[in-house]
């Protein structure tokens, strides 16, 4: 059977969540979307963007789940076909296993220093994802969580 | 989210998406909020010496999977205490789902609701499907809608705890069972059953 251990109560949340967090190393419950689904970005082209995804062993992306905004503007995201699975939660859905990349095309007539992407996948027989928002700066091309 | 856009009963009137919906103002959790949220529904033994805590999503196949077996355990066990956090993630009519199971708690009928909701087969599963399923389930429909006006900030107000609580504890996903002081995902009821015993094994002297 797999577990973890939450420790202790302790009063604050934040200290609550940082002993969750500490405690995700061990097998118990699959890894967090952060450490599944790991996004970097490049830029080859002045105007466009790529988007890549690795995905853990045993975990995939939903296709329409998969979307990119620039300043609230939703952005044109090019993706190679996606295998069809007959999804426990949406039946036959297109996904991506192991690996995917995404050409994002960028509109001049749209400013803006970061890009928000949006992506949500399963652990398979386990878990379902939340929807994970992501911020790349255009500039440097980090990622980092949307809400920093 | 505010009272304007929370659900009337009709499907298809949830005007955002499953997570800009309830991604509000920051919320303040702590510890008490997870065990003891007075408006969070509780099931099971409400003096139970071990609680679970449940993360749960009406569109979660693995939540729909674990259902009958965590109903078996609480009731088997007896000692079990049961939080329910509606914590819907995946779809817009999981939100819609959750709004008609907390109403549903205003007329005692949480756990009819949640069961109903749980019970339906099949995946995707739609506003239409969920109403549908409350209503067979033979909730008091025009009740439940005027407690889902009536206590619409108490409802929105407890599914941004949850999202709170959830992303404070980076949860991750669902569902997610809190046992005593493990966590766990899916499980069928010897993994409920056990975990309840570890839990208990674990309580402080």
């Amino acid at each position: 059977m797999r577990r973890m251990r939450l420790s202790h109560l302790p009063i604050s949340a934040a200290v609550f969540g940082a002993l969750l967090s500490a405690a995700a190393a061990s097998p118990a419950v699959p890894p967090t979307a952060d450490e599944v689904f790991r996004l970097t970005a490049k830029s080859d082209h002045p105007g466009s963007l790529l988007l890549s995804w690795t995905m853990a062993p045993g975990t995939y992306l939903y296709r329409d789940r998969i979307s990119a905004t620039l300043s609230g503007r939703p952005l044109d995201v090019r993706l190679e076909p996606g295998t069809i699975q007959d999804d426990p939660v949406f039946g036959p859905t297109e996904i991506y296993r192991g690996h995917i990349e995404a050409w994002i095309g960028m509109p001049a007539s749209v400013s803006g220093d970061r890009l928000t992407v949006s992506y949500q996948g399963c652990a398979e027989h386990t878990l379902c994802y939340p929807p994970v928002v992501k911020s790349v700066d255009l500039k440097t091309l980090q990622v980092s969580d949307a809400l920093d | 989210m505010n009272r304007r856009q929370l659900i009337a009963l009709v499907p298809g009137l949830i005007p955002l998406t499953a997570g800009a919906a309830l991604a509000a103002a920051p919320v303040k959790v702590d510890a008490n909020t997870l065990f003891n949220d007075a408006e969070a529904p509780v099931g099971g033994n409400a003096q139970g010496d071990v609680t679970i805590i449940a993360f749960l999503d009406y569109n979660c196949p693995f939540c729909k999977k674990s259902a009958p077996d965590l109903d078996r355990i609480v009731a088997t066990d007896g000692r079990v205490r049961l939080v329910y956090k509606d914590w819907p993630i995946l779809t817009d009519a999981s939100i819609y789902g959750a709004q008609m199971a907390l109403g549903a708690k205003y007329q005692g009928q949480y756990e009819t609701a949640h069961r109903a909701l749980m019970a339906i087969p099949g995946r995707n599963i739609d506003k239409a499907a969920m109403l549908a399923a409350v209503k067979t389930a033979g909730i008091d429909m025009t009740r439940l809608q005027a407690d889902i006006d009536a206590h619409a900030d108490a409802i929105t107000g407890l599914l941004q705890r949850n999202l709170a609580l959830a992303e404070a504890l980076k949860l991750e996903g669902t569902p997610i069972y809190l046992i005593g002081p493990f966590r766990f995902s899916t499980l069928d009821y010897d993994g409920f059953a056990q975990a309840v015993s570890d839990a208990r094994a674990h309580k402080p002297g």
